[in-house]
Formats: structure tokens, C-alpha cells, sequence
């Protein structure tokens, strides 16, 4: 049996598509929480440098 | 044979065909309590490395050794779900039980390592990532695949993936490993064995059920609780090595030696106990290792203190 039949055979109950878009909505959370840690690490690492970078 | 072990069968022989996981699902994958122990550790050997460390990175350094400890846990997770279905105080996680697929696991433990190890090249230092790398290499593979399921010293030598954290934690913020984070290495690698043999005493028939040799189902009870006791006084020496070798102070000694102490006579109170008595000392064993664990890496950092 494929994989996509079994994914058509799945009954989406309302709860089951609920807790997906939760799961959806936490893993954006994640994500943006991680590229803001990333750009202050950057900003951290970069120190002094930005204003004093050569224009 | 149990209701349980007959549904977890049934639901072997029919896996999840399509991820229904939920977001605590995905939480519990990444063995959240051990990863507690993992952060804490970690902080630790972060805390006592010389030096200063922005507050942002080492928070980061941090988040970056728990999310990789948590995905090399679903690694495992994802290559053990057939035994995990045989053992009672496992069958109920997210890929035995069938919430999530096999695939969902695996690929969601690559994706995370892979993102925690580059993340921590790029955030912190090149050092602290191979060491982050090595570690989920070890634990997934060295570890789960090859020496889970071959030899009763599986969790010894495995216990090397999980006295890591500490060493990362150093290495985040000194750039360099030295005597001090390798003692801590020590420490915990000493401590692993006798914490696991304790609960492998208590889930002796789970693991003889799912073939896991593990040392009280191939040696039996007897060389277990000798070998528990062992590696108690073993840990007691490393232990004190923090004194003896000059960077903790007698206050971190004394409380060291008190732990240790404590945590010897349990052992041998396990060691010496009645058929009757050994399951319940063995639990008692196996929770006073924890507290035994995190009182010592507190009173690390706390004599750094003092001493200071």
C-alpha cells in the first residue's frame, strides 16, 4: 500500500486537524525564536564592528 | 501476557502509517528529563570554565546542547521502537504507541541534530560543535545501534554520550577542553552505571522480555550489586578529584565526600538487602543517584563562589 493511499484512507478528525494546527503554530514560534536568537548572536559576535566597518 | 503488551503488538504489526503526532508528542521524542539533566550539566561546566561569556551566547550554547541531546533522543527513540514496545515503562512512547511514524522520528532527529551542530559552529565555536556532533554520533549510533542490544556494557561505554554536556558547556565558552571539564566527564561516566543498573534491577523482566542484555539479565542479580557497589566507591574517588587536584575547595570536598558517602551505603544496602526488599531499595537507589548527581554539580559552581 502507498504511502499516499494510507494518507488518503487517514480520517482528519476535527480534533486531529486541530492539534496539527497547533503543532504548525508552535513550530513558527520556534523557528522565529531562533532566527531572532541568531541575528542577536550575530549582532553580539559583530560587536563594535558594524559602525566601525569602512563605508 | 498482558491487555497493554497484546494492543502494543497489534499496533507493531499495523505501524503508523501517517504522523498524527502532537506537539507533546514531539516534547517527550526529545526525552525531556534527561534533557533537563543534560541543561543542567551543561550550565554547569559552562559556569565554571574561565572567562566571561555574553549572557545572549550562552544561552544559546545552552538551548543549542539541549536541542541536540534532545534529537540524538529521538534518534533513539526512532531506532528502538521495537524493544520499547516490549517494555512496559516504555510502550507508551510516541513511536511504539504509534503516534508518530518512524519516518516523522527520523527525519525530525536528523533535521534537529543537523541544525543544532551547524548552529553551534556558527553561533558559539567550531570546538563545542564537533563535540555536539560526536556526542549524537555516539549516543544514536555507537550507542543505540551497536551497543545497546550486543553487550551488557552497553550503558558503561555508552554513558560517554551523556557525561559529554558538561564538556560542551566549558567548551562554549573557554574554546579549549582542560583537566576540569574532564573530570567532570569522569564524574558522571563513573555515575551512570550504578544509576542504570538500579533501574535495570527493578525492570529486570522488561529487559529480559525485549533481549536487552543488559548486566542483571546476562550476569544476574548477584554480579550486578557487586558491581554496583564498585563503581559506588569508584565514583567517590572521582568525586573528590576536584580537591585533590586543587581547583574546588574544601567545602565542595565535604559535601562530596557526605554524597558519596550516602550514596555507598544505599549501595550497599542494595547490595546486602532481602529478595523482598531489593526492588524497593533498588528504587531508592536509583532516585537518590539523581539527587546525588545534581546536589554535586551544584556545589561546584556554589564553592566557586565562596572561594572567590
Amino acid at each position: 500500500m502507498s504511502d499516499e493511499t494510507k494518507q488518503e484512507e487517514t480520517v482528519w478528525t476535527e480534533e486531529l486537524l486541530r492539534e496539527r494546527r497547533k503543532r504548525a503554530t508552535i513550530m513558527a514560534i520556534a523557528l522565529l525564536a531562533f532566527i531572532a536568537l541568531f541575528f542577536w548572536v550575530t549582532l553580539i559576535k559583530l560587536g563594535a564592528n558594524v559602525a566601525n566597518r569602512p563605508l | 501476557m498482558s491487555q497493554n503488551h497484546k494492543e502494543t503488538l497489534l499496533k507493531l504489526q499495523e505501524p503508523a502509517s501517517v504522523d498524527v503526532g502532537s506537539t507533546a508528542d514531539y516534547i517527550a521524542l526529545m526525552k525531556p528529563r534527561v534533557m533537563s539533566l543534560v541543561v543542567f550539566t551543561a550550565l554547569v561546566g559552562l559556569v565554571m570554565a574561565p572567562g566571561a561569556m555574553h549572557p545572549v551566547m550562552a544561552v544559546a550554547a545552552i538551548a543549542l546542547i539541549a536541542v541536540g541531546a534532545g534529537a540524538s533522543a529521538a534518534l533513539n527513540m526512532w531506532y528502538d521502537a521495537d524493544i520499547d514496545a516490549l517494555m512496559s515503562r516504555t510502550q507508551d512512547r510516541p513511536v511504539p504507541s504509534g503516534r508518530v511514524t518512524p519516518d516523522a522520528a527520523l527525519t525530525f532527529g536528523l533535521w534537529v541534530s543537523g541544525l543544532s551542530v551547524l548552529s553551534m559552529a556558527v553561533m558559539i565555536n567550531y570546538l563545542s560543535a564537533a563535540l555536539l556532533a560526536f556526542t549524537i554520533f555516539f549516543y544514536a549510533v555507537i550507542y543505540t545501534m551497536f551497543l545497546k542490544r550486543r553487550t551488557a556494557q552497553n550503558i558503561v561505554i555508552g554513558g560517554a554520550a551523556g557525561a559529554l554536556p558538561p564538556v560542551i558547556g566549558w567548551t562554549a565558552a573557554a574554546n579549549s577542553v582542560s583537566i576540569e571539564p574532564l573530570i567532570y566527564f569522569a564524574i558522571i561516566f563513573f555515575w551512570t552505571p550504578p544509576h542504570f543498573w538500579a533501574l535495570a534491577l527493578i525492570k529486570n523482566d522488561d529487559y529480559q522480555a525485549a533481549n536487552v542484555p543488559m548486566l542483571p539479565v546476562t550476569s544476574g542479580v548477584k554480579s550486578t550489586l557487586t558491581q554496583i557497589v564498585l563503581y559506588a566507591f569508584l565514583l567517590f574517588g572521582v568525586s573528590i578529584l576536584p580537591y585533590a587536584l586543587g581547583f574546588s575547595g574544601p567545602f565542595y570536598a565535604s559535601g562530596a565526600a557526605l554524597l558519596g558517602g550516602l550514596f555507598i551505603a544505599l549501595c550497599v544496602g542494595l547490595a546486602l538487602a532481602s529478595d523482598k526488599n531489593r526492588n524497593r531499595l533498588a528504587g531508592m537507589t536509583f532516585a537518590y543517584s539523581i539527587f546525588y548527581l545534581f546536589l554535586l554539580f551544584v556545589l561546584l559552581p556554589t564553592d566557586k563562589v565562596m572561594g572567590l
